[in-house]
């Protein structure tokens, strides 16, 4: 094992794998910051190029791609409240608001250092502790995936807003249109209204961009524009715009929090760092001291979101290369990519190809460092130039883009009008109180739970209380119970102060 | 939020979810071929959501009902309204203009009169942020990812 350890990294030290990590990670930022570009587009995009370099260098490009493009989706979730990837969806809920109060500046580099902690995080345990997690995720089946999804919906009382009731209803559109499509069990089409485009159901991206780009466009349209209101207003005050030595110890727990869930999600195939980041999210609000600044502008929700999807980026590779299982789509075309240069992943990959494997996790230290400050440089020019930039003209260019992000996955037209369906249905919503956030994250985990519960129901004859025969569920009905009542515990004394209030 | 408003929201939500239950998932979720399968229906997980919409509407009504008149604030002025109304408009129809005449010539259209709209009054602004949006989108879509923009059903 020595041996292949000093092996690998001779074969990661080369500059020219170096220099193909700058440009993956480069390319990753650029891409992952255009609303409608994810990672996943990245790296499939860069693989052609990479068929001609060898193994190294290709899968450190690609990698760093990855990573660009996960952290790349957090500067216009803060900047523009338009998450660029799905997985940087829950920063928008703290980022933006903190971006509006002209702390941009500050969103952003908390954005930096806990996406780099967090992929840190994940990266020790893929490194460590590979062969430990991966026989635990293999034990996970569909009856504690049910129940882990169960629990997961739990997230929504934490991101409901003002009404838990319309927080809760939100999230049941949200399932509602994640059904949409191709059942996934016995594949018959349902609510697709006879329109073929709908087949496969309601494109991600369109969704998100939609429900969350659109209706701050029209918000901001609906104010008279001065003559040359920038986009976002930047505090002078210069602590407003970098990250205290106090703030980043506070924040800290939320870090690793988002490091342990993303390890934990990310190990599992099938979830992705979308649904790590939110319930990572959820987690850090019920354990701060002030759960009421969440979705004002709180840094902690920064911190919390970006480190959980970065940690599980890191926890999703390691069911790939203990088991040969991809833990989310993009991971999928990696291991694609593995396979095009003939290594194939799996458990005989530490004996086959084991310097190979150093210099990989090697290339992802390397690629993490790179991203660290190539991240701060895109801080430090792109932030400025799009705050500065005139909302005149800022709108209807994030407008069009809007448009295009949402063609380019699929390129399909029909994807531009669920766009802006969806968007005129999160303009009212706001309009009606009701929080696009549980709306998201039901449509993320519908479609995964009804898997994971039909597939449980299948196995267990339709008997539902052959759920406690799975101790890792059993675990997580409990989590959701003491969550419930944590949750029912807040809303009653919430709204026995507000009736306190009232009546005084 | 309004009471009324909240107060027509859940008797809306209730109404939505029962024709769901009772018309849409019957008619618009199809049926298996097969009986084998027939313990785990393709249509209860849809029921199931839009009965818990029924439920959360019944709520959501009977919380409007007890709530106090204190509790309402007026949120949208006319002007806002007003203003909100064209930007829906714009949108609508630069989508409509995309699908026939294609994006570019559509963007063309578009960002001059929508930068316009919202104060800008410099022409030569409008040509140069038009002509080098328009060129970035060709050579950064078409050129360099291979994806073909819409051309439009005129072109």
């Amino acid at each position: 094992m020595g041996a292949d350890i000093l092996a690998g990294l001779a074969m990661i030290a080369d500059w020219h794998n170096i220099f193909f990590i700058v440009c993956g990670v480069s390319i990753g930022i650029v891409l992952g910051s255009i609303p409608g570009l994810t990672a996943t587009m990245g790296i499939a995009l860069i693989i052609p190029v990479t068929f001609y370099m060898n193994p190294v260098a290709s899968i450190s490009m690609l990698i760093g791609a990855y990573k660009g493009g996960l952290f790349g989706g957090s500067i216009s979730a803060i900047l523009i409240g338009a998450p660029g990837t799905d997985s940087a969806s829950a920063t928008v809920e703290d980022g933006y608001p903190l971006a509006k109060q002209g702390k941009a500046g500050k969103a952003l580099k908390m954005a930096v250092f806990a996406s780099v902690m967090g992929d840190l995080i994940g990266l020790s345990a893929l490194i460590i502790l590979s062969p430990t997690i991966a026989k635990i995720a293999l034990k996970i089946g569909p009856g504690d995936f049910a129940m882990i999804m169960v629990f997961s919906l739990t997230i929504v009382a934490g991101v409901a807003g003002k009404s838990l009731t319309k927080g809760l209803l939100s999230c049941a559109f949200g399932l509602l249109f994640g059904s949409i499509g191709m059942d996934p069990i016995i594949g018959l089409q349902r609510l697709t209204f006879e329109i073929g485009a709908l087949d496969n159901g309601i494109s991600l991206l369109a969704f998100l961009i939609g429900l969350f780009a659109i209706p701050e466009i029209i918000t901001q349209m609906e104010k008279k524009l001065s003559h040359s209101e920038p986009l976002l207003l930047r505090s002078s005050n210069p602590a407003d715009n970098n990250i205290s030595w106090k703030e980043f110890k506070e924040n800290l727990k939320f870090i690793f929090l988002g490091g342990g869930i993303g390890i934990i999600i990310g190990a599992i195939p099938g979830i992705g760092p979308t649904p790590s980041a939110w319930l990572t999210y959820g987690q850090a609000k019920n354990f701060s001291k002030k759960p009421e600044k969440f979705g004002k502008g709180a840094l902690e929700g920064v911190a919390a979101a970006e480190s959980g999807n970065n940690a599980a980026c890191g926890g999703a590779l390691i069911p790939m290369f203990t088991l040969g299982v991809p833990g989310s789509s993009t991971v999928a075309i990696l291991m694609g990519a593995f396979i095009i240069q003939g290594i194939f992943p799996g458990p005989m990959i530490f004996k086959e190809n084991g310097p190979f494997v150093y210099a990989t996790f090697a290339g992802l230290v390397i690629s993490n460092i790179v991203l660290f400050f190539l991240a701060l440089t895109a801080v430090k020019t792109i932030a400025p130039f799009l705050c500065n930039a005139p909302r005149k003209i800022i709108f209807p260019i994030i407008l069009a883009f809007c448009f295009v992000g949402s063609f380019a996955v699929t390129t399909a037209v029909f994807d531009m009008r669920i766009m802006l369906a969806f968007g005129l249905l999160g303009y009212l919503m706001r309009k009606f109180d009701f929080p696009a956030a549980p709306m998201l994250i039901g449509f993320i985990l519908g479609p995964i739970g009804e898997r994971a519960v039909r597939q449980f129901m299948i196995i267990a004859d339709n008997d539902i209380t052959k759920i406690l025969n799975y101790p890792i569920a059993d675990l997580f009905l409990l989590l959701t119970i003491v969550s419930i009542i944590g949750i029912a515990r807040t809303n009653w004394k919430k709204g026995r102060s507000e009736r306190k209030e009232m009546t005084t | 939020m309004n009471k009324k408003v909240d107060t027509i929201l859940g008797i809306g939500l209730i109404l939505f979810g029962l024709i769901g239950i009772f018309y849409i998932v019957p008619n618009y979720v199809d049926k298996p071929q097969f009986g084998f399968m027939a313990e785990l229906p393709a249509d209860m997980y849809p029921k199931i959501i839009m009965g818990t919409i029924v439920i959360l509407g019944i709520v959501l009504f009977l919380q409007s009902l007890f709530r106090t008149k204190t509790e309402e604030k007026n949120t949208m002025l006319p002007e806002h309204k007003k203003r909100a109304l064209i930007a829906i408009v714009i949108m609508i129809v630069f989508l409509i203009s995309i699908e026939i005449i294609g994006y570019y010539l559509a963007c063309a259209l578009f960002l001059p009169f929508t930068m316009f709209y919202l104060g800008e009054r410099k022409i030569w602004i409008l040509g140069v942020v038009t002509f080098t949006f328009l060129g970035v989108n060709y050579l950064f879509f078409e050129k360099s990812l291979n994806i073909i923009l819409p051309r439009g059903i005129l072109f």
